[in-house]
């Protein structure tokens, strides 16, 4: 290591990494499984069956659910949590029963949607009626609690120190907690694989870099092989 | 330079001159002090027969505190291969030491750092074998990982995880080494060699799937640069894929979907892939001709310029004309236009010309051997009138049209499979530790977690 190390770096040329690339087996049952895979936890259900249809490739799920889970997910996105939770219940009822967090989460964002839309007299109630239990049973919400139903009290909440709960980014937040709680439930995967060989590839050809001087693949899109520059002697 | 099969640790190694030998008796993994132990001049150390192999991730081995002597000054750990022996592990520069008598770590200099519980021969643990009168161990047993994807020494006593003692242990050549003070010390190592009689008392495998886990998370954790046009290019990737596939409604999908219509299927590649399934279909019907005429039409010039397919496909019309029975007019097809392509020069794509001019004699042979059976296709050469031949002339076939057009063989995800899976086998061959451990396949099975080793 240290000096003199590029001079110690293997050459492997062009055709001799050919020859490597070509002895690499890659079964198409295996691509099509990780492109399968990538469509399905990523949620895109008309594309899976399109391709279960046209490539035979089983999805490995029950693609109504991820339609169920979808849907969930668009209404909490535009705000109607109250529909969000009725799905949910329809799913699987267990999941809102066992996740406490996760339903005070699901009531404060209701909360928050009652007064974004200036139903102050609602969400008084609904603050009372349903909020405050919650928190005496879950001393560890009560901050959270407090924080939410101060928004009652700001005229002008986008400009209050609690605008952050007014956020859409809050919504996506509430989304994905609920996403992720509906996919731990049907033993799914939240993230595909297919992220994972770029990544791979990004490692491996870092420490590679550090051995041997080979064509590289720079252009994660076009996947087309980049020559080393020749040799300097 | 590749590092393979070196031999690893597999005893202590006694035949090592040096002044402090005269007070160890070293037995195979076994080694006892009977020097004097009067000061620390008195200490004594051994080293294994090999240092730890370069590519070795994760070694692991234990030591059984046999009998702690007069004072239980004992010293476990690794060392270069030229430190002294007349100190215990840790105190020179190059060595690393987990110390029994007063628990502490040491690395390169006389006082370490408190580290560890002690370790000792106890005496409850003594009574105890003795008065139930079976043979049990009576000492604690130290289990040592030297990591070298995450460069550290990690010690356990009687299993229970004593967390990194060392970190940043860079050095190449580290053998396993303990050392002794005081009189009548006694350890037994077990480097592993025999895991069938002296298995390890400590839980290798879970060590060993604990560091994998944490080597995929940092695998997993590493940036992968963004599309230079904001696009996505997972997406981008599978509708490469799918359309190089030739499963165009699902491309077509997720240009819609997934990449919200930046782009779409080109109608030309569409018309192109299934002139190429066409010529594909007649190859495996073994209709030589229609593939040859449309091969000519979609790529012009392709067998002119590339003789090794053109050959295999002249060599294959041959072989069905056999199998149709046509054997007069096979042997003069066979004459006129099979054998005069055999001493052309080489494909224009390069190559060993040599090799492939041989390949191409046998596969003539072959061929011509068909002629001597009444029912070709149950003769030693009818393997050329199997369908798995004739798919895989179709194959290559379609590969070389792809190249004539100036398209890739692979679409850009299977390009970086590729890639991906060679790069990792080369780092594998050249003794990079950690490639040891990974696995392409691993990373794209459905299973989150690695399986931990030895689970079906």
């Amino acid at each position: 290591m240290g000096r003199g190390e590029s001079n110690n770096k293997r050459r492997i040329s062009a055709e001799e990494w050919q020859r490597k690339l070509r002895e690499v087996p890659v079964r198409k049952e295996d691509m099509n499984r990780v492109v399968m895979n990538f469509l399905v936890t990523e949620g895109y259900v008309d594309v899976a069956r399109t391709f279960e249809r046209e490539s035979g490739t089983a999805p490995g799920v029950d693609l109504d659910q991820i339609t169920d889970r979808m849907e969930i997910r668009k209404a909490v996105q535009s705000g109607d949590v109250e529909q969000a939770i009725e799905r949910v219940n329809d799913l699987d009822p267990e999941i809102l029963e066992e996740q406490q967090e996760l339903f005070f989460h699901l009531q404060q964002q209701r909360l928050i949607e009652l007064i974004r839309g200036g139903q102050l007299a609602e969400a008084l109630e609904f603050a009372q009626e349903y909020l405050a239990p919650r928190g005496e049973d879950h001393p560890e919400l009560l901050e959270e609690l407090e924080r939410t139903v101060a928004l009652l009290v700001f005229e002008d909440v986008r400009s209050s120190p609690l605008a952050d709960l007014m956020d859409v980014a809050q919504r996506q937040k509430t989304a994905s907690e609920l996403n992720a709680a509906i996919l731990a439930s049907q033993s799914q995967e939240a993230e595909p694989k297919l992220p994972n060989l770029l990544k791979l590839l990004v490692w491996a050809q870092k420490q590679l870099d550090e051995k041997a001087v080979y064509p590289r693949i720079e252009n994660l899109t076009s996947g087309d092989l980049v020559e080393p520059p020749p040799a300097d002697d | 330079m590749s590092a393979r099969q070196q031999p690893a640790p597999s005893s202590w190694d006694g035949s090592i001159r040096s002044p402090a030998q005269r007070y160890l008796a070293v037995d195979g993994t076994r080694v006892k002090y009977i020097g004097p132990g009067s000061d620390d001049r008195d200490a004594a150390a051994v080293r294994t027969n090999h240092p730890v192999p370069a590519d070795c991730p994760l070694f692991y081995f234990e030591v059984e505190i046999t009998s702690r002597g007069r004072d239980g000054f004992i010293g476990i750990g690794f060392a270069t291969g030229d430190v002294k022996l007349d100190r215990l592990p840790g105190w020179e520069p190059h060595s690393y030491g987990y110390h029994g008598d007063d628990g502490h770590a040491f690395s390169g200099r006389g006082t370490g750092r408190a580290y560890g519980p002690t370790y000792t021969t106890g005496l409850a643990c003594l009574s105890r074998a003795v008065s139930s009168g079976i043979h049990t161990s009576a000492g604690d047993w130290i289990g040592v990982i030297l990591n070298r994807i995450e460069r550290t020494i990690t010690f356990t006593k009687k299993g229970y995880d004593l967390g990194v003692a060392f970190e940043n242990v860079s050095e190449e050549r580290l053998f396993p080494s303990v050392g002794f003070r005081t009189p009548d010390e006694e350890i037994e190592a077990n480097f592993g060699t025999d895991l069938a009689n002296r298995p390890f008392r400590g839980d290798v495998a879970w060590i060993k799937h604990e560091a994998q886990q944490r080597l995929y998370a940092s695998v997993l954790n590493t940036a992968v640069p963004r599309s230079a046009k904001g696009r996505s290019i997972t997406g981008e990737l599978v509708f490469g894929y799918l359309a190089h596939q030739g499963h165009w409604d699902t491309a077509a999908a997720v240009a819609r979907d997934v990449l919200g219509g930046t782009v779409a299927v080109a109608q030309q590649d569409v018309q192109d892939m299934q002139m190429r399934q066409r010529i594909c279909e007649c190859v495996q019907g073994g209709d030589i001709d229609a593939a040859l005429d449309l091969t000519r039409q979609l790529a012009p010039g392709l067998l002119a310029g590339n003789c090794r397919i053109h050959f295999r496909l002249q060599c294959q019309k041959f072989a069905e004309m056999i199998k149709a029975g046509r054997e007069a007019e096979a042997i003069e097809y066979g004459r006129t236009h099979v054998v005069p392509l055999l001493d052309m020069p080489g494909s224009s794509s390069g190559g060993s010309s040599s090799s492939a001019s041989a390949a191409d004699r046998e596969l003539l042979e072959d061929a011509t051997a068909l002629l001597a059976y009444d029912d070709p296709a149950t003769g030693p050469t009818g393997y050329m009138l199997l369908p798995a031949h004739r798919s895989e002339l179709a194959a290559a076939l379609n590969r070389a049209i792809l190249v004539h057009s100036g398209r890739s063989e692979d679409s850009a995800l299977e390009a970086i499979l590729r890639q991906a899976t060679a790069a990792l086998q080369e780092l594998k061959r050249s003794g990079h530790p950690a490639a040891q451990l990974l696995d392409v396949q691993t990373l794209l099975q459905q299973q989150r977690e690695p399986q931990p080793p030895g689970a079906p």
